[in-house]
């Protein structure tokens, strides 16, 4: 049989017909996919015993516990504590991806320094002693009126104590806290009663809260306490006010949102004083105690409600029933917040507004702001207010790296270097944040790679203290700040023979504890509750902070003065009053920055939090503004157009979003974080959009008169 | 003496009365399953979300304005899974012992069918290989395989921790896993407590009660592919947005 090119073809062609309606190559096809997931790329995922360790969050101030899955010994999830006398069990997004930081693109290994100037600077290593070196230099060539300074952005943990020390024993040195406050009411409060004994604030017996812009439920305080306490609203019959030119998340979940003209909290505030004194709301002893009733009274008459309705925005029968709601409903808590990215409301409505828990007869009450004791071992921070210091006078600066998750522009610190060769040191293990401005990096250890204090948050009613103990195992080359600064002061000659290491200084937080044998510790998971006396010693206290205990305060209210005054800033030295004058009446729109605490700017964000800002529409990256609909329509300017922001400080490009729960008139502008921030380096101190705002006089930069153009 | 093993169905109930569209759950589910942070080049249509939360505006100006937070999941479609029927490998099975609607990334070829099909468009297709900082392999979860580029991925209601409860059960000589032992990254970290997860066929469950709470609903229940993850809030222009789903209406867009 002659066998032809045709029989072939026939062959061939039939045998991949049959081959078709066989197994194999479905069979290939199935295992392709198998073999193309085996790559050398995949990762190797960890292998070992599963254990469960405790520690605490650190990245702001709110003193999460935490509790850590880990395999082999490396924690691999993070969630809250269920139970937990603090923080009920809740652990905010940044929080449940802390682990991931000490992998952080921007995470800082060994001391770095940049060399040449501005932007053709570039990033070198450097030796530690090199490092030190030209700052005790620094140090060393101050002339008389210039300055060293630390800028703490957590006051009052064992490293702060440290930092006032140094300063102390340097001529010249400045500690400073940053100018944003989660919430400024209690100091304001402090002013008021002529008091620098610490406040807290009783949201469980609360019936009433009135928040000027405070985000209580989106990251304010302890967020698992205000969820703990919002949650059981309909039980408690506690009732949430919130004042807002946005209708933001708090705003959303609030019983009433008072939608008020940006710049106008102070008015309000005045109003609603006003309605309580003329409808004689209030306690009968308040006129008694306070020193300046009578001159109050006469201040507040200029606001009633139909002159403040007509400032604010808001009807006169709201802000008459906010009045009424305020004392009939009390006790009650009224708060001046801030948005993290927009700063405080200015010294002089801050205090308007901290005056109305005096005059709601709820300071050291239950349910309202409650007078409690200090942390043992802990110093008064006394910090200088950076606006009050001499522009060009700081030679020397040195950044702590914990960040409060509050942000201000850089422009406030930059004005106060000095012109002539400043040199400015992060202790920060990131390079981000204020970070980015820094000349030099002395990188610390990363979150959870060591042992950290964290105190009581802004809310807390009562003292509080934990260890966060390290879950990652240490990195060569980080140091702790409190060996820099030992190292400088002695290189520098300031301090002999001082060897104190950071959990020397740890140490002494504890022992100081121990001695005024107070409070009570709970160790997680379950507690219960043991009293600091039934300790047998300091160690033992130790040791169980270092497992994540928690050490709360009894709850015992201090005793409050009895006199005190209403109007405080209100009318300064001049006699200069808060007037009815809203701020940037004549501009057509007005510029305000807007974030969510720990998640600003270029600031150290979890590289998974693009979830949320990248890879949804959740939260906006920088980059992008809300305005109003209907502000959208009158200025030209469509959904997703790309638009010039102006102010009198800069210029500035954004995409638009519409977003009705803006009021019209406003552009919010994200402040962060940068697009691709969160995993990829941004642009070395760039501030976005805070660079655009004008800083005014009271060193707020909420609101800019802005125009906006589309591209 | 224990019991027969009886099947499950499990289901989640998320109030949207609580949700604050903080995204703890995002962050959850992508800590979990091992997802990797976003590529620079990823959006919201190209980017990994199992769980994501989307904010819904009733449409009206100040101060009638509102917005709910929805957070949307694979719904675990009980009844003509349309993933199901239209995956050429087998890729997409639902578990008749649970309900779940498990994806096998390893079958999956990525022709990306089942997005086509999916209703709710909560499958996410890897366009790119998986990458994380250097070093951050060292953290993942050992419990879950990571994925790689050309596969399509969805929610599966933490396979890895329903094994790790059937494990712990086994061990304790126990057909049925209990319910505290299985608890998905997204419910036990939400900190409204807004979504409640569990096994709807058991009607003394938490959930089961929930289901039957007036003011439940289940988004687009018309196509009837019978969704196990309901929704609840008292709002009433919440429950229109989502009864205009249970009719079909003259010119339907989808966006997004």
């Amino acid at each position: 049989m002659k066998v032809t090119r045709r029989d072939m073809l026939k062959l061939a062609c039939g045998s991949a017909v049959g081959l078709l309606c066989t197994p194999v190559p479905w069979k290939l096809l199935d295992d392709s996919a198998i073999w193309t997931q085996n790559w050398p790329l995949v990762p190797r995922l960890p292998r070992g015993p599963i254990t469960f360790r405790f520690s605490t969050c650190t990245l702001c101030p709110g003193g999460c516990a935490l509790k850590a899955r880990c395999v082999s010994g490396m924690p691999v999830s993070l969630t809250g504590v269920a139970g937990h006398p603090v923080s009920h069990g809740v652990l905010c997004p940044i929080g449940l991806t802390g682990h991931h930081l000490a992998y952080h693109p921007l995470r800082l290994r060994r001391p770095m320094q940049f060399v040449g100037s501005g932007d053709d600077g570039v990033l070198a290593p450097v030796s530690y002693e090199d490092v030190l070196a030209r700052m005790a230099a620094a140090l060393g060539s101050r002339s008389e009126t210039e300055t060293v300074a630390v800028l703490d952005q957590r006051p009052g943990r064992a490293i702060s104590d440290y930092y006032q020390e140094f300063l102390e024993a340097v001529p010249n040195g400045l500690y400073l806290n940053p100018p944003s406050r989660e919430c400024s009411t209690a100091a304001r409060l402090q002013e008021l009663l002529g008091m620098e004994a610490p406040l807290g604030m009783d949201f469980e017996n609360a019936r009433c809260v009135l928040s000027f812009g405070a985000p209580l439920l989106d990251g304010w305080g302890t967020p698992g306490r205000m969820f703990h306490v919002f949650n059981r609203r309909q039980e408690t019959g506690l009732k949430l006010i919130q004042v807002e030119s946005v209708q933001s998340r708090t705003a959303l979940q609030a019983d009433r949102w008072l939608p008020i003209r940006p710049g106008t909290e102070g008015v309000l505030a005045m109003g609603i004083a006003n309605v309580i004194i003329s409808e004689k709301l209030h306690p009968a002893e308040i006129a008694k105690n306070a020193v300046d009733f009578a001159e109050y009274r006469e201040v507040v008459s200029a606001f009633p409600p139909e002159v403040v309705a007509g400032v604010t925005g808001l009807s006169a029968a709201d802000i008459v029933a906010t009045a009424r709601q305020l004392v009939e409903n009390g006790p009650a808590i009224v708060i001046a917040g801030c948005d993290p990215g927009a700063g405080p409301l200015g010294p002089i409505p801050e205090t308007a507004i901290a005056g109305l828990n005096l005059l709601a007869g709820s300071l050291n009450h239950p349910g309202g702001f409650i007078v409690r004791r200090t942390l043992p071992g802990s110093r008064a921070a006394a910090a200088h207010v950076l606006a009050d210091v001499p522009d060009h006078s700081i030679r020397l600066l040195l950044l702590d790296g914990a960040e409060c998750g509050y942000t201000f522009p850089w422009s406030l610190v930059q004005r106060k270097l000095v012109r002539e060769a400043p040199l400015v040191v992060s202790l920060s293990p990131y390079m981000t944040g204020f970070a980015a401005h820094a000349d030099c990096f002395l990188p610390s250890p990363a979150h959870l790679e060591s042992l950290q204090d964290t105190l009581n948050a802004t809310d807390a009613r009562t003292s509080s203290y934990s260890l966060a103990s390290p879950l990652h195992d240490p990195v060569d080359g980080p140091r702790e700040p409190a060996e820099c600064i030992t190292q400088l002061a002695l290189a520098a000659g300031i301090w002999k023979d001082r060897k104190e290491s950071a959990a020397d200084l740890l140490r002494r937080r504890v022992q100081a504890i121990y001695d005024s044998k107070r409070g009570s510790v709970f160790c997680p998971p379950e507690g219960p509750l043991k009293a600091v006396s039934d300790f047998a010693d300091a160690d033992e206290l130790w040791k169980a902070l270092g497992d994540a205990a928690v050490w709360i305060d009894d709850d015992v209210v201090q005793g409050a003065p009895e006199r005190f005054h209403l109007l405080g800033r209100l009318v300064d030295a001049q006699k200069t009053r808060i007037d009815t004058t809203p701020p940037h009446s004549g501009a057509l729109l007005v510029l305000m920055p807007a974030g969510w605490r720990a998640a600003l700017g270029n600031g150290t964000l979890p590289p998974l939090m693009s979830k949320l800002y990248q890879e949804s529409g959740l939260r906006s990256l920088a980059g992008y503004a809300s305005i109003n609909p209907a502000t959208g329509a009158e200025q030209n300017i469509n959904d997703g157009d790309r638009a010039t922001i102006r102010t009198g400080s800069g210029t500035t490009e954004a995409v638009i979003q519409h977003d009705p729960s803006v009021m019209p008139g406003i552009v919010l502008v994200a402040a962060g974080p940068r697009p691709n921030g969160t995993t990829h380096p941004a642009g070395r101190g760039d501030d976005g959009v805070l660079e655009v705002c004008d800083v005014q006089a009271d060193a707020t930069w909420r609101m800019s008169p802005a125009s906006v153009q589309r591209v | 003496m224990e019991t027969a093993k009886r099947n499950s169905r499990y289901g989640m109930v998320i109030d949207l009365d609580r949700c604050n569209g903080c995204g703890a759950c995002m962050v959850a589910c992508a800590v979990e399953n091992n997802v990797p942070p976003a590529e620079p080049k990823a959006t919201r249509r190209t980017g990994i979300t199992p769980m994501q939360v989307i904010a819904v505006r009733n449409g009206e100006p100040i101060p009638q304005s509102d917005t709910v937070f929805v957070p949307m999941l694979c719904q675990q479609c009980g009844k003509d899974t349309p993933c199901v029927s239209v995956c050429p490998q087998n890729a997409v099975e639902v578990d008749a012992a649970t309900g779940i609607v498990g994806q096998v990334p390893q079958r999956c070829l990525g022709c990306r069918y089942c997005m086509v099909a999916c209703p709710y468009h909560a499958r996410y297709f890897n366009w790119w290989d998986p990458k994380w900082p250097e070093g951050m392999e060292k953290v993942l979860n050992p419990d879950v395989s990571p994925r790689m580029r050309g596969v399509v991925e969805k929610c599966n209601f933490c396979h890895g921790r329903l094994h790790a409860a059937r494990e712990k059960a086994a061990a304790a000589g126990k057909s049925q896993v209990e319910p505290k032992d299985y608890v998905p990254a997204c419910v036990e970290n939400c900190p409204t407590r807004a979504i409640c997860f569990g096994d709807l066929s058991d009607e003394t469950s938490e959930v089961a009660r929930l289901v039957a709470r007036k003011g439940t609903f289940r988004f687009l229940a018309r196509l009837g592919t019978e969704p196990k993850v309901y929704y609840h809030s008292a709002k009433s222009w919440v429950k229109r947005m989502a009864e205009r789903s249970l009719t079909p209406e003259r010119k339907e867009t989808v966006h997004g």
